[in-house]
């Protein structure tokens, strides 16, 4: 009974000292608030020497703020009654994943892309990766689809497992917002940094606008073996 | 003895079982990263020089932490003519001040920052700041302030990482900026149409070297001069030297007849107002027709059946 009592006593000890921190999921204090729709807040009139800011309560960045020299208009208010909305973007994975590729056998996955653009009328989000899937022992190189006739800015198809390399295609899941071009197995290659591609667009705006985007992977029997990795930054910007 | 045994056994097992998940836990990571921006644009109009200050609103929506780092990309408007931004290089905005994106400045309080990091749920506010020299040449800026997510730890397997970035716009006119000029390049409807609502096209360029806010209307009459519809166009912001489609709809949804649409457009606040009118024609043919037919049948049949007696 003693030994049993020790073993806890030690097994204890144990799960004290060696504990993985965890941060937790959702923090509310004075500094955080409970997610809300939009980033408005409460808001008065302040002004100093330099500059005078001055709206309705409910404005976070309200519109019109002026000083010695100068007028800023904050948000589109001014050019659409539409409210002060934020503009948001989310990605639902920030590392894809793609496992063991094996030769001739492509492996997808996806990721979705959810665009509110606010009182924005339209929005862009582009793409690009730093460099082609790369490993000690070379690189995937982007896809060129089954006849050769894709690129950054042009799809095509891609269904055949003789054809390799890495690429996308999106799907629309809420709203009409991809790029064009994505008929069925249509594909594209990333734009390599510094060059830009649209993946999402529209000019009319709208709330939740999502897109899903699919990694394609194929290899041929003669990629050396290897980890292949890179990076792909996606921007999104509300249109003018 | 069998049951302190067994107990024992049974705490050993449990002993190893949580030192296990302990010592070969894999790593976790962020499922995805959801930023929000307030305000999406601000326009500016400035006169050198200018200490420009306003504020801005940046919010980690997600539930994990998230690093960012601030960059500024210069924009033109993009080909479709909607509002839409196009990124292109420093060198190719190929700016008259060469160094206006060191007098653009993001503070935290009285800090300026380059990078920040945000707690889940966290909402930051921070203040862009512009210092305009007495000599600042008089022209346009855009450009974008991009916050961009940090990249994740890597993995040991075939990945692909995603970074995020969240943009608002800045359009940064300095003068003195002269009068607004531009003109109407299009102002269209279907010459014909079957019922409402009916679009509009309007195309409007910017001729001058600052960017333009133009206003205006439709008014919609009908074959007896009556005012019968009057469409409100969008405020929009049209960059320098650039042509924008501002298109719009009259939403009535029964239309007959000949009718003339007036399209009054204030380039500015002050000035000037550019006019211009269409006419179109709106008939609901394939109702007709099918009256038509329904009525030559009916016809048919009773002559038919006169005949018939």
């Amino acid at each position: 009974m003693k030994k049993i009592l020790f073993l806890i006593f030690l097994f204890s000890i144990y799960c004290l000292l060696f504990t993985i921190s965890a941060n937790a999921q959702t923090m509310s204090n004075s500094s955080y608030i409970i997610k809300m729709g939009n980033l408005n807040d409460a808001s008065g009139d302040v002004s100093n020497s330099q500059y005078k800011l001055s709206e309705t309560v409910g404005q976070t960045s309200p519109g019109l703020y002026s000083g010695t020299n100068y007028l800023v208009k904050a948000g589109f208010q001014y050019v659409r009654p539409t409210g002060n909305i934020a503009f948001s973007f989310a990605i639902s994975q920030n590392i894809i994943d793609f496992g063991v590729i094996t030769p001739t056998n492509p492996v997808t996955r996806t990721t979705n892309l959810t665009v509110s653009a606010g009182s924005a009328k339209g929005f862009t989000v582009v793409s690009s990766e730093n460099k082609p899937l790369t490993g000690i022992g070379g690189t995937i190189p982007d896809t060129t689809c089954d006849l050769g006739t894709c690129n950054s800015s042009k799809a095509s198809a891609w269904t055949s497992s003789l054809a390799y390399g890495f690429g996308y295609r999106c799907d629309n899941i809420s709203g009409t917002n991809c790029a064009s071009g994505f008929s069925d197995s249509f594909y594209k290659a990333f734009a390599l940094t510094p060059s830009l591609q649209t993946v999402m667009t529209s000019n009319t705006g709208g709330t939740s606008r999502k897109s899903q985007l699919t990694y394609k992977v194929n290899v041929s029997g003669t990629q050396p073996p290897g980890i292949y990795t890179n990076i792909v930054t996606y921007i999104a910007s509300p249109g003018f | 003895m069998n049951l302190k045994l067994r107990i024992k056994n049974l705490l050993l097992i449990l002993f190893i079982l949580n030192s296990s998940f302990l010592i070969f836990h894999s790593k976790a990571f962020a499922q995805g990263t959801s930023l929000g921006v307030y305000p999406p644009i601000f326009q500016i109009d400035a006169t050198a020089p200018a200490n420009i200050q306003a504020p801005l609103t940046i919010e980690n929506q997600g539930n994990d932490p998230v690093n960012l780092r601030i960059e500024f990309r210069p924009f033109v408007s993009s080909d479709q003519e909607d509002g839409q931004i196009k990124y292109i290089r420093e060198l190719e905005a190929n700016f008259e001040d060469p160094l206006i994106f060191q007098r653009v400045k993001i503070f935290d309080g009285a800090n300026q920052i380059t990078t920040l990091s945000l707690s889940p749920q966290q909402k930051k506010d921070l203040t862009l700041r512009i210092d305009l020299p007495r000599d600042e040449p008089a022209t346009d800026y855009y450009f974008s302030i991009i916050f961009l997510s940090g990249e994740n730890p890597s993995i040991e397997s075939n990945s692909s990482q995603s970074v995020s970035g969240i943009a608002s716009n800045v359009l940064l006119s300095i003068g003195p900026k002269g009068k607004a000029n531009g003109n109407i390049q299009e102002f269209s409807s279907p010459f014909l149409v079957e019922k409402g609502p009916v679009p509009f096209t309007i195309r409007v360029k910017n001729t001058t070297n600052h960017f333009i806010s133009p206003q205006g209307n439709i008014l919609i009459t009908n074959i007896f001069g009556q005012t019968i519809g009057r469409v409100d166009l969008a405020q929009t912001n049209i960059l320098a030297n650039t042509v924008r489609n501002n298109s719009s709809v009259w939403p009535e949804k029964f239309v007959l007849g000949a009718y003339k649409a007036k399209l009054t457009l204030a380039l500015s606040d002050s000035g000037p107002i550019y006019k211009r009118d269409i006419i179109f024609f709106a008939f609901p043919f394939k109702t007709t027709a099918a009256i038509l037919l329904g009525l030559l049948a009916i016809i048919y049949f009773v002559v038919k059946v006169k005949t018939k007696l």
